[in-house]
């Protein structure tokens, strides 16, 4: 089978393209950065950086409202990412000051702490695994504790997410099951605030709760729908840019010697591995009226799948775009989208990136993770990280950054 | 120098505040860009400049001064 073959049944959850997806990219970008799969009943695949921007912008032309995973995954609309403006708009203006710059930057302090009590246990056996034990850890307590969801249900909502996300498409009855579990459980948070008469509005459900928007309550369903929206996006995405990272750093002394000696560069190298490995790396749209990409005609009803971390490769808009260059500016990544549906939680996220790193640098600088025990994630189609990275480093009794400050 | 900010565009990535934090502030509310100068002093305007190159929805816009010299 010749490339072009492959590329014509190309799937973004092969578990060959898993393993690695940028040579693939490339090749795509280079002979047809608007290709069509027959791939799962036909759909466009859309590579470089220029074609991903127009279609993120373009809201009326690339519709979000019919699913933005493909195939989908089987649940209700999450909202406001499968939405489209005008209503959009709504769930967005309600959600944006709970993620601004400085409402995100209100949770450094627990977010710190929180970094330091989960890598403590494991410092006088110098082992841990990053992902198990901390990358999927941390943003999810936040996260959680943002909504006001019971901490203590981390690793039920973890296992539900992980789930859909990463397995989601594949056996469509289990997946209804999964989402159900989700849908019940904020169900009986709702249930039980409401029998408690709590109208508190300290944490994100409860403002939902009791907020008016255009003089009506929301429903309990458009509720559930942004709140699976913020665990959707607020679990496993960062997670998994923050174990990608750590196997970078890992496997590069060089770079890590670099961040311990130069702790001040830390936020530009957040960006710099989001671009360079991008932990969602596409996302869908639907085609609502013929139009032409790239030079290729794309129907109505098309759907179509725009890959951000393609165009964070793309060699027309990025310097050695192969390269991890740590404090690399401009970095007009497309990691976290562009146009009106950009990531929701973004400052939030790079928040957490980049304090773990802080963290563990700080903590456990000569780490050394196992690749040959590591597991990723067989499926990219969504989010694109590790299931498991096991590490050892060298032990220590007391609790004591090896470097003061950050 | 000045530079225009297209509300229209802006998206609240923050790239223009980590690259000139002494020029762009970002609103509460939903963390779109403001400026916090009117000119830009000539010691920042390679920052500004940066700054525009930065923004990944191309939002920003240097505008020269004909009879400012550099």
């Amino acid at each position: 089978m010749s490339t072009d073959d492959r590329l014509q049944r190309f799937d973004h959850h092969d578990k060959e393209f898993a393993k690695d997806p940028y040579d693939v990219y490339q090749r795509m970008r280079q002979t047809c950065p608007v290709l069509h799969s027959e791939a799962h009943g036909g759909f466009t695949a859309v590579t470089s950086y220029d074609e991903v921007v127009k279609v993120a912008k373009d809201d009326y032309t690339f519709l979000s409202s019919p699913g933005v995973t493909f195939p989908p995954i089987p649940k209700r609309a999450v909202l406001p990412i499968e939405a489209d403006p005008p209503e959009f708009f709504k769930y967005r203006r309600l959600l944006n000051p709970w993620f601004s710059p400085p409402a995100a930057s209100e949770w450094e302090p627990a977010l710190r702490a929180l970094a330091q009590d989960l890598l403590a246990p494991h410092l006088a056996a110098g082992r841990i695994d990053f992902i198990k034990d901390f990358a999927r850890l941390l943003p999810a307590i936040i996260t959680l504790r943002l909504i006001g969801l019971p901490e203590s249900d981390a690793d039920d909502y973890l296992h539900w997410i992980q789930e859909l996300i990463h397995h989601g498409h594949r056996d469509i009855d289990a997946s209804v099951e999964t989402g159900l579990h989700v849908y019940q459980a904020l169900a009986e948070e709702m249930e039980r605030r409401e029998e408690a008469k709590d109208t508190g509005t300290a944490d994100l459900l409860g403002f939902l709760m009791n907020t008016d928007v255009e003089g009506e309550r929301l429903t309990e369903e458009e509720i559930m729908d942004m709140v699976f929206l913020l665990l959707f996006g607020g679990l496993d995405t960062t997670a998994a840019a923050i174990g990608n990272a750590l196997v970078y750093l890992s496997t590069h002394p060089d770079a890590r010697n670099k961040l311990i000696a130069e702790p001040e560069i830390i936020p530009l190298a957040v960006e710099e591995f989001l671009r360079f490995e991008a932990p969602v790396q596409g996302l869908a749209r639907t085609v609502s009226k013929e139009c032409t990409l790239g030079g290729k005609t794309l129907e109505a009803d098309e759907k179509i799948m725009i890959f951000w971390a393609s165009a964070n490769r793309d060699e027309t808009a990025f310097d050695q775009p192969d390269e991890v260059i740590l404090d690399r500016q401009p970095n007009r990544h497309l990691a976290f989208g562009v146009g009106n549906h950009r990531c929701l939680g973004s400052n939030l996220a790079r928040l957490e990136f980049r304090v773990a790193l802080e963290e563990l640098l700080a903590f456990i600088p000569d780490f050394s993770i196992d690749l040959g025990y590591a597991q990723r994630w067989d499926d990219l189609g969504v989010v694109y990280g590790w299931q498991s990275l096991p590490a050892t480093f060298t032990a220590k009794d007391a609790v004591t950054r090896t470097k003061e400050g950050a | 120098m000045k530079i225009a900010i297209n509300r229209e565009r802006c998206q609240g990535h923050t790239q223009c505040s980590a690259a000139a934090p002494t020029l762009f502030g970002h609103r509460d509310d939903d963390g779109t860009a403001y400026l916090l100068v009117d000119t830009v002093p000539p010691e920042q305007q390679e920052r500004a400049r940066l700054a525009v190159r930065c923004c990944p929805e191309q939002a920003l816009t240097i505008i020269d001064d004909p009879t400012e010299s550099e």
